[in-house]
């Protein structure tokens, strides 16, 4: 595997709402590793199970329609922000950040386990958009799990490197369209003389997979609602809520393949006690009559990202599609429209990203196999200071002047000047904010610092020269110059205001040593277990019957504790999860 | 900042050289400066690099000789690229760029530049105002909007000439929704459409300046290109959203004064219109200034723009002191900060005491005292003034309320009360007759 001098491997690790995956370069390819159950995709979900254990996975993913009250999703939606949350009945509250490490934690083991070695640094991907509060978040979450995260990258310049890899002797231009579970992600970029440039990044930070079918389950809890003369609860603890939203992304995956599709939930429990069949039929004009916001929106930001790169359709070479929610039909019409041409899935979807920040690793550890690799990323956001301006006698104070702007290719260094307001004004506050409005109350804040002691003149005569550093892990410094003089100042934006401190850093780490989580080895059978009684609530009739015997079955083989008849029935019972649900 | 020549020197290049061979030479410094092992040489590649991209792009746009009718401040973010096809493997390398050539039916047309409109748009202007009604079939322009964006923002402002406001807000918000649509499409320059919404707030359209303001801001953040207007043109944004944010109660014509100067980028110019504004419509001035209750920013703007004026007229009148007394001194106090400090209630007041110093009625006086309900209120009123007549209009209330002795009334020319020359002479001659 790569060999850095500690030689332990550094991973990459694609943290999606929905999903994640873990990768690592083997002689020059990427290679997915796979969970302890065997699978690629390990779903971003934390449960507690009635033992007060911490589950991980496919198992939590499953507990989300039986027991939501305990279990946690989509909280990449939450990194950076105060939100907190409560699972079961416990008193700790779990921060976006907690969670976050718990599924780090759980992918480091599994990376563990498949390597045969142990793991200490991971590259972690984040969509383009995270701006910089959820880019610490993401290190701190990392941190917490016991990871050196000194790398993150952004998902499409992942998924670009991933498709870049074998394209480096072309000459073209691409857009790569990366339509995750919760995020959309668009990146123009140019490969030519070997060398992969990315251009323009765009994207919509809550378009995902999961906003098409939560569409589809609105509309469907309406028609159950008129049906019935009821009102559906619809918050993240409802049982009847979270099928819906179940049954309607399986309803449109059936979409991509069928043009018309069910959605069906047998006995679901309507607020007063009854319980309904639901069986909703929903033809593919339907549903995208329902999407088209969210189509629109897609378009946006594609035609974003070709105006920040200054190119016109015509000139795109090719539309790389990346990620789950691109195989619905509709996303590739969209894009062929605004491309003027049909998209291309070269790339395995669901893997494309977790492939680029393996590359990723391999390149900052300064890995031979990537010796010939040479890729150029650009600023996520624009970085800028407050500033005012005379408007006929008078200042209007609040304004943001960028001075490092968003889609410059890094690292960069830029500078730019600016002067005193006040006559014999001695001390200037550099106010460091990142964002695109022209006034900083619409932007974040990242910190500030005052230069003292400027030289006594009237408004204007002296200057101060700021100037911005960006750096490929993303450090931003901050220096101030008084011209003239020799008088400057600087700020590296390590700490953001609302990220974790060193000490809180250690005590989130500690508090979730402290956890107890369901043993490794029997996750396979947990899962099992889940997604049988997932599955169970929703069948009817003799597969119900079915289901049910052979749960019953591997229910007995593990209080028998007989370690082959666990073995045969579980993978019995998968194999007959597996066959359900393609019939679901 | 790199030179030129020193750009040059890094690329290992010639000044004559092809923009195709220096990108070249650029991709093959890169092996030798990766960003991930050497960043500081890969910086000053990168710089190298860029400044001779721009040098080449400037020689090649001015060879182009477009006539767009783009502003003159226009940033080189608008300036059409020039992009020579570079090394292309199939592709539509090579061709000319393709920026001028829209799509859909073109005229030829002589080019445009802000002050001329072409032919056919005057006429459809004059024929529409003349008309009066009717929609008006965009479709007949729509070949020429999608040709330049700057014939809709100059027919937008000619139908403002004719007072069509709404058609004018139609066309820029038309205009801007085009641009955001397309990547092909050039937005009208931030500049004029902020004006735009500026001009239509003056003519009292206020519903369709919001759609515009709207309009651009949505542009705005859509294209990211909030962050990149011009230090000033920031700030008229910055003070046409406040604007915009106003209550719908906050008076047109005063909305309509505040929005002529940020226009004119010179906020101090707004104080003697808004000065008469309040003298004639104290009622509205008044919900004014509750409205601008809300808006923080907008408030303290233009408080520091009209303070200093305010400063310098009560110094020039300050000279006249002498010659015309303290009656003058309360006049200039009045017409200045009544509008941004004061309620309706004092600015009645204060109303009703100029009138009376400048013309010693003491009817106003009278007026004054009853309208305040509180001689407490009038003697803090008048103490801001630094004038000496408290006890005066505290006299005042007690004479009218009929409560007058012969003993205060003999008081009055003393000075003892604090009273002073023809006040005290206009009091004892109104009051001195209805007491007795």
């Amino acid at each position: 595997m790569t060999p850095t001098p500690t030689g332990a491997p550094i991973i990459g690790i694609d943290l999606g709402t929905t999903f994640c995956l873990v990768a690592c370069m083997d002689q020059g390819e990427p290679v997915v590793l796979s969970n302890s159950v065997g699978e690629y995709l390990t779903p971003s979900a934390v449960s507690l199970n009635a033992q007060g254990e911490v589950v991980v996975g496919a198992a939590a993913r499953a507990r989300a329609t039986t027991r939501p009250e305990s279990t946690a999703q989509w909280f990449k939606r939450d990194m950076g922000t105060m939100r907190r949350y409560q699972l079961s009945d416990s008193e700790r509250a779990y921060t976006p950040q907690d969670l976050s490490a718990l599924v780090l934690k759980q992918l480091k083991e599994d990376a563990e386990a498949a390597l045969g070695r142990e793991v200490v640094e991971a590259v972690i991907t984040v969509p383009a958009y995270f701006g910089e509060l959820q880019r610490k978040a993401t290190k701190d979450a990392g941190a917490i799990a016991g990871l050196k995260v000194e790398r993150i990258i952004n998902e499409p310049t992942a998924a670009a490197m991933a498709y870049g890899l074998h394209e480096r002797d072309r000459q073209l231009r691409a857009a790569v369209l990366d339509l995750g579970g919760g995020t959309f992600d668009v990146t123009v970029l140019e490969i030519v003389d070997g060398v992969i440039e990315i251009q323009s990044s765009a994207g919509d930070a809550w378009l995902g997979g999961e906003d098409f079918s939560e569409r589809l389950a609105q509309w469907a809890a309406d028609a159950v609602d008129a049906e019935h003369g009821a009102t559906l609860g619809r918050g993240p603890s409802d049982v009847s809520w979270a099928r819906l939203l179940r049954a309607a992304e399986r309803t449109k995956r059936r979409l991509t393949e069928r043009p018309v599709a069910t959605v069906a939930l047998p006995r679901l429990l309507l607020p007063g006690g009854r319980e309904v069949d639901v069986a909703v039929e929903l033809t593919r004009g339907n549903a995208e009559e329902l999407w088209a916001e969210l189509l629109d929106r897609a378009r946006w930001a594609m035609m974003r990202a070709m105006r920040d790169a200054r190119v016109q359709p015509s000139d795109i070479d090719e539309v790389l599609l990346v990620g789950g929610a691109t195989r619905m039909p509709c996303f590739a019409a969209q894009a062929a429209a605004v491309f003027g041409r049909l998209p291309l899935s070269s790339l395995p979807a669901d893997e494309a990203v977790v492939m680029g920040a393996a590359i990723q690793a391999a390149l900052k550890a300064g890995d031979a196999q990537v010796d010939d690799l040479i890729v150029t990323d650009i600023a996520p956001f624009s970085l800028g200071i407050a500033t005012s301006t005379d408007m006929g006698g008078c200042r209007v104070n609040g304004l943001f002047s960028p001075i490092l702007d968003r889609g410059t290719v890094i690292p960069a260094s830029r500078v730019k000047r600016f002067s005193t307001v006040a006559d014999f004004q001695r001390v200037i506050k550099v106010e460091i904010f990142q964002g695109e409005r022209s006034m900083c109350d619409d932007n974040t804040s990242l910190g500030q610092f005052e230069v003292s002691d400027i030289p006594a003149a009237p408004a204007g005569e002296q200057s101060l020269d700021v100037r911005f550093s960006y750096d490929l892990n993303g450090l931003i410094e901050v220096e101030a110059t008084v011209v003239g003089t020799a008088h400057s100042r600087s700020l590296l934006i390590e700490g953001v205001a609302g990220g974790l401190s060193k000490r809180e850093l250690a005590e989130a780490r500690a508090a979730l040593q402290a956890l107890k989580f369901h043993p490794r080895e029997a996750l396979p059978n947990a899962t099992a277990l889940e997604r049988a009684e997932a599955l169970f609530a929703e069948l009817t009739g003799a597969e119900r019957e079915h289901l049910g015997a052979l749960l019953a079955a591997f229910r007995g083989a593990l209080e028998l504790q007989d370690v082959d008849r666990i073995g045969a029935q579980r993978r019995l019972l998968n194999q007959t999860i597996k066959a359900l649900k393609i019939g679901l | 900042m790199l030179t030129f020549e020193a750009a040059l020197e890094v690329l290992q290049v010639r000044a004559s050289v092809a923009r195709a061979d220096a990108r070249r030479a650029y991709l093959q410094l890169l092996r030798q400066y990766k960003p991930e092992l050497d960043p500081d040489g890969f910086k000053r590649l990168r710089a190298a690099w860029e400044r001779v991209d721009a040098e080449l792009d400037l020689r090649a746009a001015l060879r182009l000789d477009d006539r767009r009718g783009v502003e003159a401040d226009a940033d080189a973010s608008t300036q059409p690229g020039s992009e020579p096809g570079h090394g292309g493997a199939g592709g539509a390398g090579g061709d000319a760029p393709a920026v001028d050539d829209e799509a859909g039916e073109r005229p030829a047309e002589p080019p445009l530049d802000r002050h001329t409109v072409p032919e056919w748009a005057r006429e459809v202007a004059a024929s529409f105002a003349a008309e009066h009604g009717g929609e008006l079939d965009l479709s007949r322009l729509g070949a020429a909007f999608g040709a330049s964006p700057q014939v809709g923002v100059v027919y937008a402002e000619e139908l403002l000439g004719v007072r069509r406001y709404d058609l004018a807000a139609a066309v820029i918000c038309r205009q801007l929704r085009m641009a955001e649509g397309s990547a092909e499409i050039d937005a009208p320059h931030p500049y004029r459409v902020v004006h735009l919404a500026l001009r239509l707030t003056e003519h009292g359209a206020i519903a369709p300046a919001h759609r515009v303001v709207s309009a651009l801001e949505s542009y705005l953040s859509r294209t990211g290109g909030g962050a990149r207007l011009s230090d000033e043109l920031a700030g008229q944004w910055a003070l046409t959203l406040e604007l915009d944010r106003l209550d719908d109660e906050f008076p047109v014509a005063a909305r309509a004064i505040i929005a002529s100067a940020v226009r004119a980028c010179d906020l101090p110019s707004a104080y003697g219109p808004l000065t008469e504004f309040t003298a004639r419509e104290p009622a509205q001035a008044e919900a004014a200034r509750a409205c601008l209750r809300s808006s923080r920013h907008l408030r303290g703007v233009l408080s520091d723009a009209l303070r200093p004026v305010y400063a310098a007229r009560r110094g020039a009148r300050g000279r006249r002191l002498e010659r015309w007394g303290w009656f003058a001194l309360m006049v200039a106090c009045f017409a200045a900060v009544a509008f941004m400090v004061t309620d309706a209630e004092e600015a009645a007041t204060e109303r009703s005491l100029g009138r009376f110093q400048a013309r010693q009625h003491t009817d106003d006086l009278v007026v004054v005292t009853h309208a305040v309900g509180s001689a407490d209120q009038l003697q803090t009123l008048c103490l801001r003034r630094r004038i000496g007549c408290v006890a005066a209009t505290r006299l005042a209330r007690e004479l009218d309320a009929g409560r007058c002795s012969d003993q205060a009334l003999a008081a009055l020319p003393d000075g003892r009360l604090g009273i002073e020359g023809q006040l005290a002479a206009a009091l004892r001659a109104r009051y001195g007759r209805v007491c007795k």
